[in-house]
């Protein structure tokens, strides 16, 4: 078989695998947390928001510290090439990737009026029941969303299948790719470029069938009041509590503990694969402390991340109400658009876009700032992430809202403060969330759009990778590791139950 | 809401522009695979030495330098005056297509003819060397490889990595001057040994310390500067000739001040510059230096190494594709 179409074939298996893995843990993991009571709860609930905060390259480091089928910890429990090869980067992928659905349907069950369900309820239908045939059509937009997503996610992914995939000689298409712009010269250009296309390809059909099936349930009238009567009663799990929570905390464990106490392990190793607790020592953090680049990577990180996913959101709400309220094709279209770049490998878009801009220096147009590129190349790709759960979100509030509002008078202004804003709260906070914390460590394209003086988070750290050690790259991923639990537990504050 | 958030846009995009800020002062840029070690202990005596440039610093791996470079030469442009990376390779490359100033410095008159350009395009300003590396806990003395034909042998099955020469130019050039002294079949055969190839110098000086594969071809630079951290890497200096990576700096024809590029160049060439490169675990050019410590002298070293000279280059440099092909195809699929 030939390698391109060994590769495509696993992309195309890695992708699905990620998207069904995903959306089952999505749905299961977001039903519990939103319509059931069991100790513990609410840290489960914020904790599962956690892994989407860490660029998967952290947690396929951290694997190859604890699957290592040589020398890793848990080499007993997995197959003989340890966490190496394709299901391992599925398992990392998942691990990540399982938060877009469930973000999506946990703002979905926000949403959903939970008297809905009650009927059910009380009418005799049991919890299972109640959700295959009152929630779960309900939330139909918001499963097929997080799964598209997911799979585009795993499809364009570079870091994992890299650190994974390549020891195993496993090519996907995009580390496939990168080998070929690799190899150089023309020929590697050309068969570079052909083979994103055809990743492009798979993309756009990904997208066209989950448009295909969010519109088939639209056609069902399937819609969500914005109406939120009461808070949901939740249900009791009864004898199912200890195993519901053993379950939970088991994936908890291997995807956020596990890799945690790894990494910790690793950036306390004066070198790396020596853990013994008598020669542990603070030199990688110290190190990384008071390096200066890390100084300002964190600034840069920080104003880039912050000001990008708030224009993603914004950008999401007016073409999400443009496309559905307004019925206004462009919007819609563009919504798709959007997909293109999300999809497209980091390392081809960055690479597109030093050309464009390059070109446009020599036609005398000097914008190349490379935290201006930066902020243009994570905008171009996260901005399907806030336009197609907004316009989800949109989908999901029933007009009849909108009509009730429009004939006591109020206009387009007073409707996106009164009705969708509010109403979109939920949406619009995942979606920041979403674009937020992978930007902030965002690697692949800020890699190639760096200069000096525009050092980010992702950027340290590879070069810590690269030209210092692993136990100083390690530390710097312990604290990006520990930071995301932070902002994962405070966030949990602000929740209203 | 929807104020918030487009005031955060807008404050945030704003500080992003004056981020970027501006100078009046000549602005020269080099662009690098040196480590930041090194450039921090250069940049302070780069700016007493010339003072009337602001000399900026783009650092980065040797395989993203060139591939910013040739995306912004694509583009008609580079923001590049200088370029002093370790893939001599892709200086021969940049010299055919006409895009690098020619300088014959009189500060490099002691370089060895062999290390230089004939056309002066480019000079060898720095030699990082590749060795062999192993743990020097999990393989006893009288065990270890001798030679690179060592590796072959079946006592080390599965023990293997190195770095990808898709990804590091120093390993492209290791498996460069190997395929020409064993062949092709030698690394059929490092196939059959399960070979590890991927990443660069400082992943295989990791699965060495992990022991996830004992023995490595890798930087000496690399062996050097885990061993001051008290990693238990040793390195092997192969009995058929450690692999030199003369590493180039050039001048960009597109530079603005090309009078000031050449002092930079000239300065490299200082005893200070050459002490800094040395310090930081590769061997200078220049016979005078001292070798690194802890590393082989430089003479003999050269007594046991593959040869090199622009010929070598030019030779190897029409067959890189190729080159790559054909490792790609033996060991990584």
């Amino acid at each position: 078989m030939s390698v391109l179409l060994e590769a495509t074939l696993r992309s195309v298996q890695i992708s699905l695998i990620t998207a069904m893995v995903s959306g089952l843990l999505g749905v299961v993991l977001a039903w519990l947390v939103s319509r059931t009571e069991f100790t513990s709860r609410k840290t489960v609930a914020s904790l599962l928001s956690v892994p989407y905060a860490l660029p998967p390259y952290l947690l396929g480091m951290a694997w190859v510290v604890l699957g290592n089928p040589t020398v890793g910890i848990l080499r007993a429990f997995l197959p003989s090439n340890g966490a190496y090869g394709t299901l391992g980067i599925c398992f990392v992928l998942s691990s990540v990737a399982f938060a877009f659905p469930y973000l999506e349907l946990r703002a979905g069950f926000d949403r959903l009026d939970s008297s809905l369900e009650e009927a059910a309820r009380i009418s005799g239908a049991s919890p299972v029941k109640v959700f295959r045939d009152i929630s779960l059509p309900l939330l139909w937009p918001a499963l097929v969303n997080g799964m598209c997503l997911a799979f585009l996610y795993a499809l364009a992914s570079f870091g994992v299948p890299a650190i994974l995939g390549l020891p195993v000689r496993q090519f996907v298409l995009t580390t496939l790719i990168y080998s070929q712009l690799k190899l150089g010269g023309q020929a590697g250009l050309i068969e570079g470029f052909k083979i994103s296309l055809l990743l492009l390809t798979i993309a756009a059909c990904a997208l066209g069938f989950s448009h295909y099936l969010t519109s088939l349930k639209n056609r069902l009238g399937a819609s969500i009041s914005g109406a939120r009567s009461s808070r949901p009663s939740r249900i009791q799990l009864g004898r199912l509590a200890p195993l519901v929570m053993s379950v939970t905390w088991l994936w908890i464990l291997l995807t956020l503990v596990l890799p945690w106490i790894a990494l910790t392990l690793s950036a306390l190793a004066p070198i790396a694969g020596s853990y013994s607790p008598s020669t542990f020592t603070l030199r990688n953090l110290s190190y990384v402390l008071n390096l200066a680049d890390f100084h300002e990577a964190l600034v840069n990180s920080a104003v880039l991340s912050v000001s990008v996913a708030s224009l993603v959101v914004l950008l999401g709400f007016c073409l999400g109400f443009l496309s559905v309220r307004k019925k206004k094709p462009w919007a819609s279209r563009l919504i798709r658009f959007f997909g293109i770049p999300f999809a497209t490998p980091g390392t081809v878009l960055a690479f597109f876009i030093i050309f464009i801009f390059s070109t446009l220096a020599r036609l005398g147009f000097n914008a190349d700032y490379p935290l201006l590129l930066m902020a243009i190349a994570y905008t171009l790709k996260y901005a399907a992430v806030g336009a197609n759960s907004l316009e989800t979100a949109y989908t999901q509030i029933h007009p009849s809202l909108e009509e009730a509002a429009r004939i006591s008078g109020a206009r387009t202004v007073k409707l996106l403060s009164t009705i969708w804003a509010p109403l979109l709260k939920q949406s619009m906070k995942a979606a920041w969330l979403l674009a937020f914390l992978p930007l902030a460590t965002e690697l692949t394209m800020s890699v190639l759009l760096t200069g000096p003086g525009s050092a980010t988070l992702g950027t340290v750290l590879f070069q810590l990778q690269e030209y210092a050690d692993q136990p100083s790259a390690a530390a710097l991923a312990w604290m990006l590791l520990t930071l995301a639990l932070v902002i994962g537990l405070m966030t949990r504050k602000k929740e209203i139950y | 809401m929807k104020f918030k958030l487009f005031s955060a846009v807008v404050l945030g995009l704003a500080s992003l522009v004056l981020a970027t800020g501006c100078n009046n002062k000549k602005e020269l840029w080099i662009y690098t695979s040196l480590y930041k070690e090194v450039i921090a202990e250069m940049e302070p005596l780069l700016k007493a030495a010339i003072p009337e440039a602001e000399i900026k610093w783009f650092q980065g791996g040797s395989e993203n330098v060139a591939g910013k470079v040739n995306a912004e030469l694509a583009g008609g442009k580079t923001k590049a005056d200088l370029i002093l990376t370790s893939d001599p390779f892709w200086y021969q490359e940049l010299k055919q297509s006409g895009k690098l100033l020619a300088y014959d410095s009189a500060a490099t008159k002691d370089v060895p003819s062999e290390l230089k350009d004939p056309d002066h395009a480019f000079v060898t300003v720095r030699i990082p060397l590749m060795v062999m590396a192993y743990h020097s806990e999990s393989l006893q003395p009288d065990q270890l490889p001798k030679s690179w034909k060592d590796l072959t042998l079946p006592r080390f099955n599965k023990k293997l990595s190195m770095g990808s020469p898709l990804e590091s130019g120093t390993s492209f050039t290791a498996v460069a001057l190997l395929s020409r002294l064993l062949g092709w079949d030698y690394f059929k055969d490092l196939r059959k040994q399960d070979l590890v190839a991927a990443g660069g110098n400082s992943s295989v000086i990791t699965r060495i310390e992990t022991r996830e594969k004992i023995l490595g071809v890798v930087l000496l630079e690399n062996i050097l500067k885990a061993q001051a951290k008290g990693s238990p890497v040793k390195a092997i200096y192969p009995e058929d000739g450690s692999i030199p990576v003369p590493s180039p700096i050039a001048i960009m024809k597109s530079t603005q001040n090309p009078e000031v590029a050449k002092k930079i160049v000239d300065w490299f060439f200082s005893e200070a510059a050459q002490r800094a490169i040395v310090k930081g675990g590769m061997y200078s050019p220049l016979d005078k230096i001292e070798s690194p410590v802890n590393a082989k002298p430089w003479a003999e070293v050269k007594r046991q190494m593959l040869p090199w000279n622009s010929k070598i280059l030019a030779e190897l440099f029409s067959s890189r594709d190729q080159i790559k092909t054909q490792f790609s195809e033996i060991i990584a699929h």
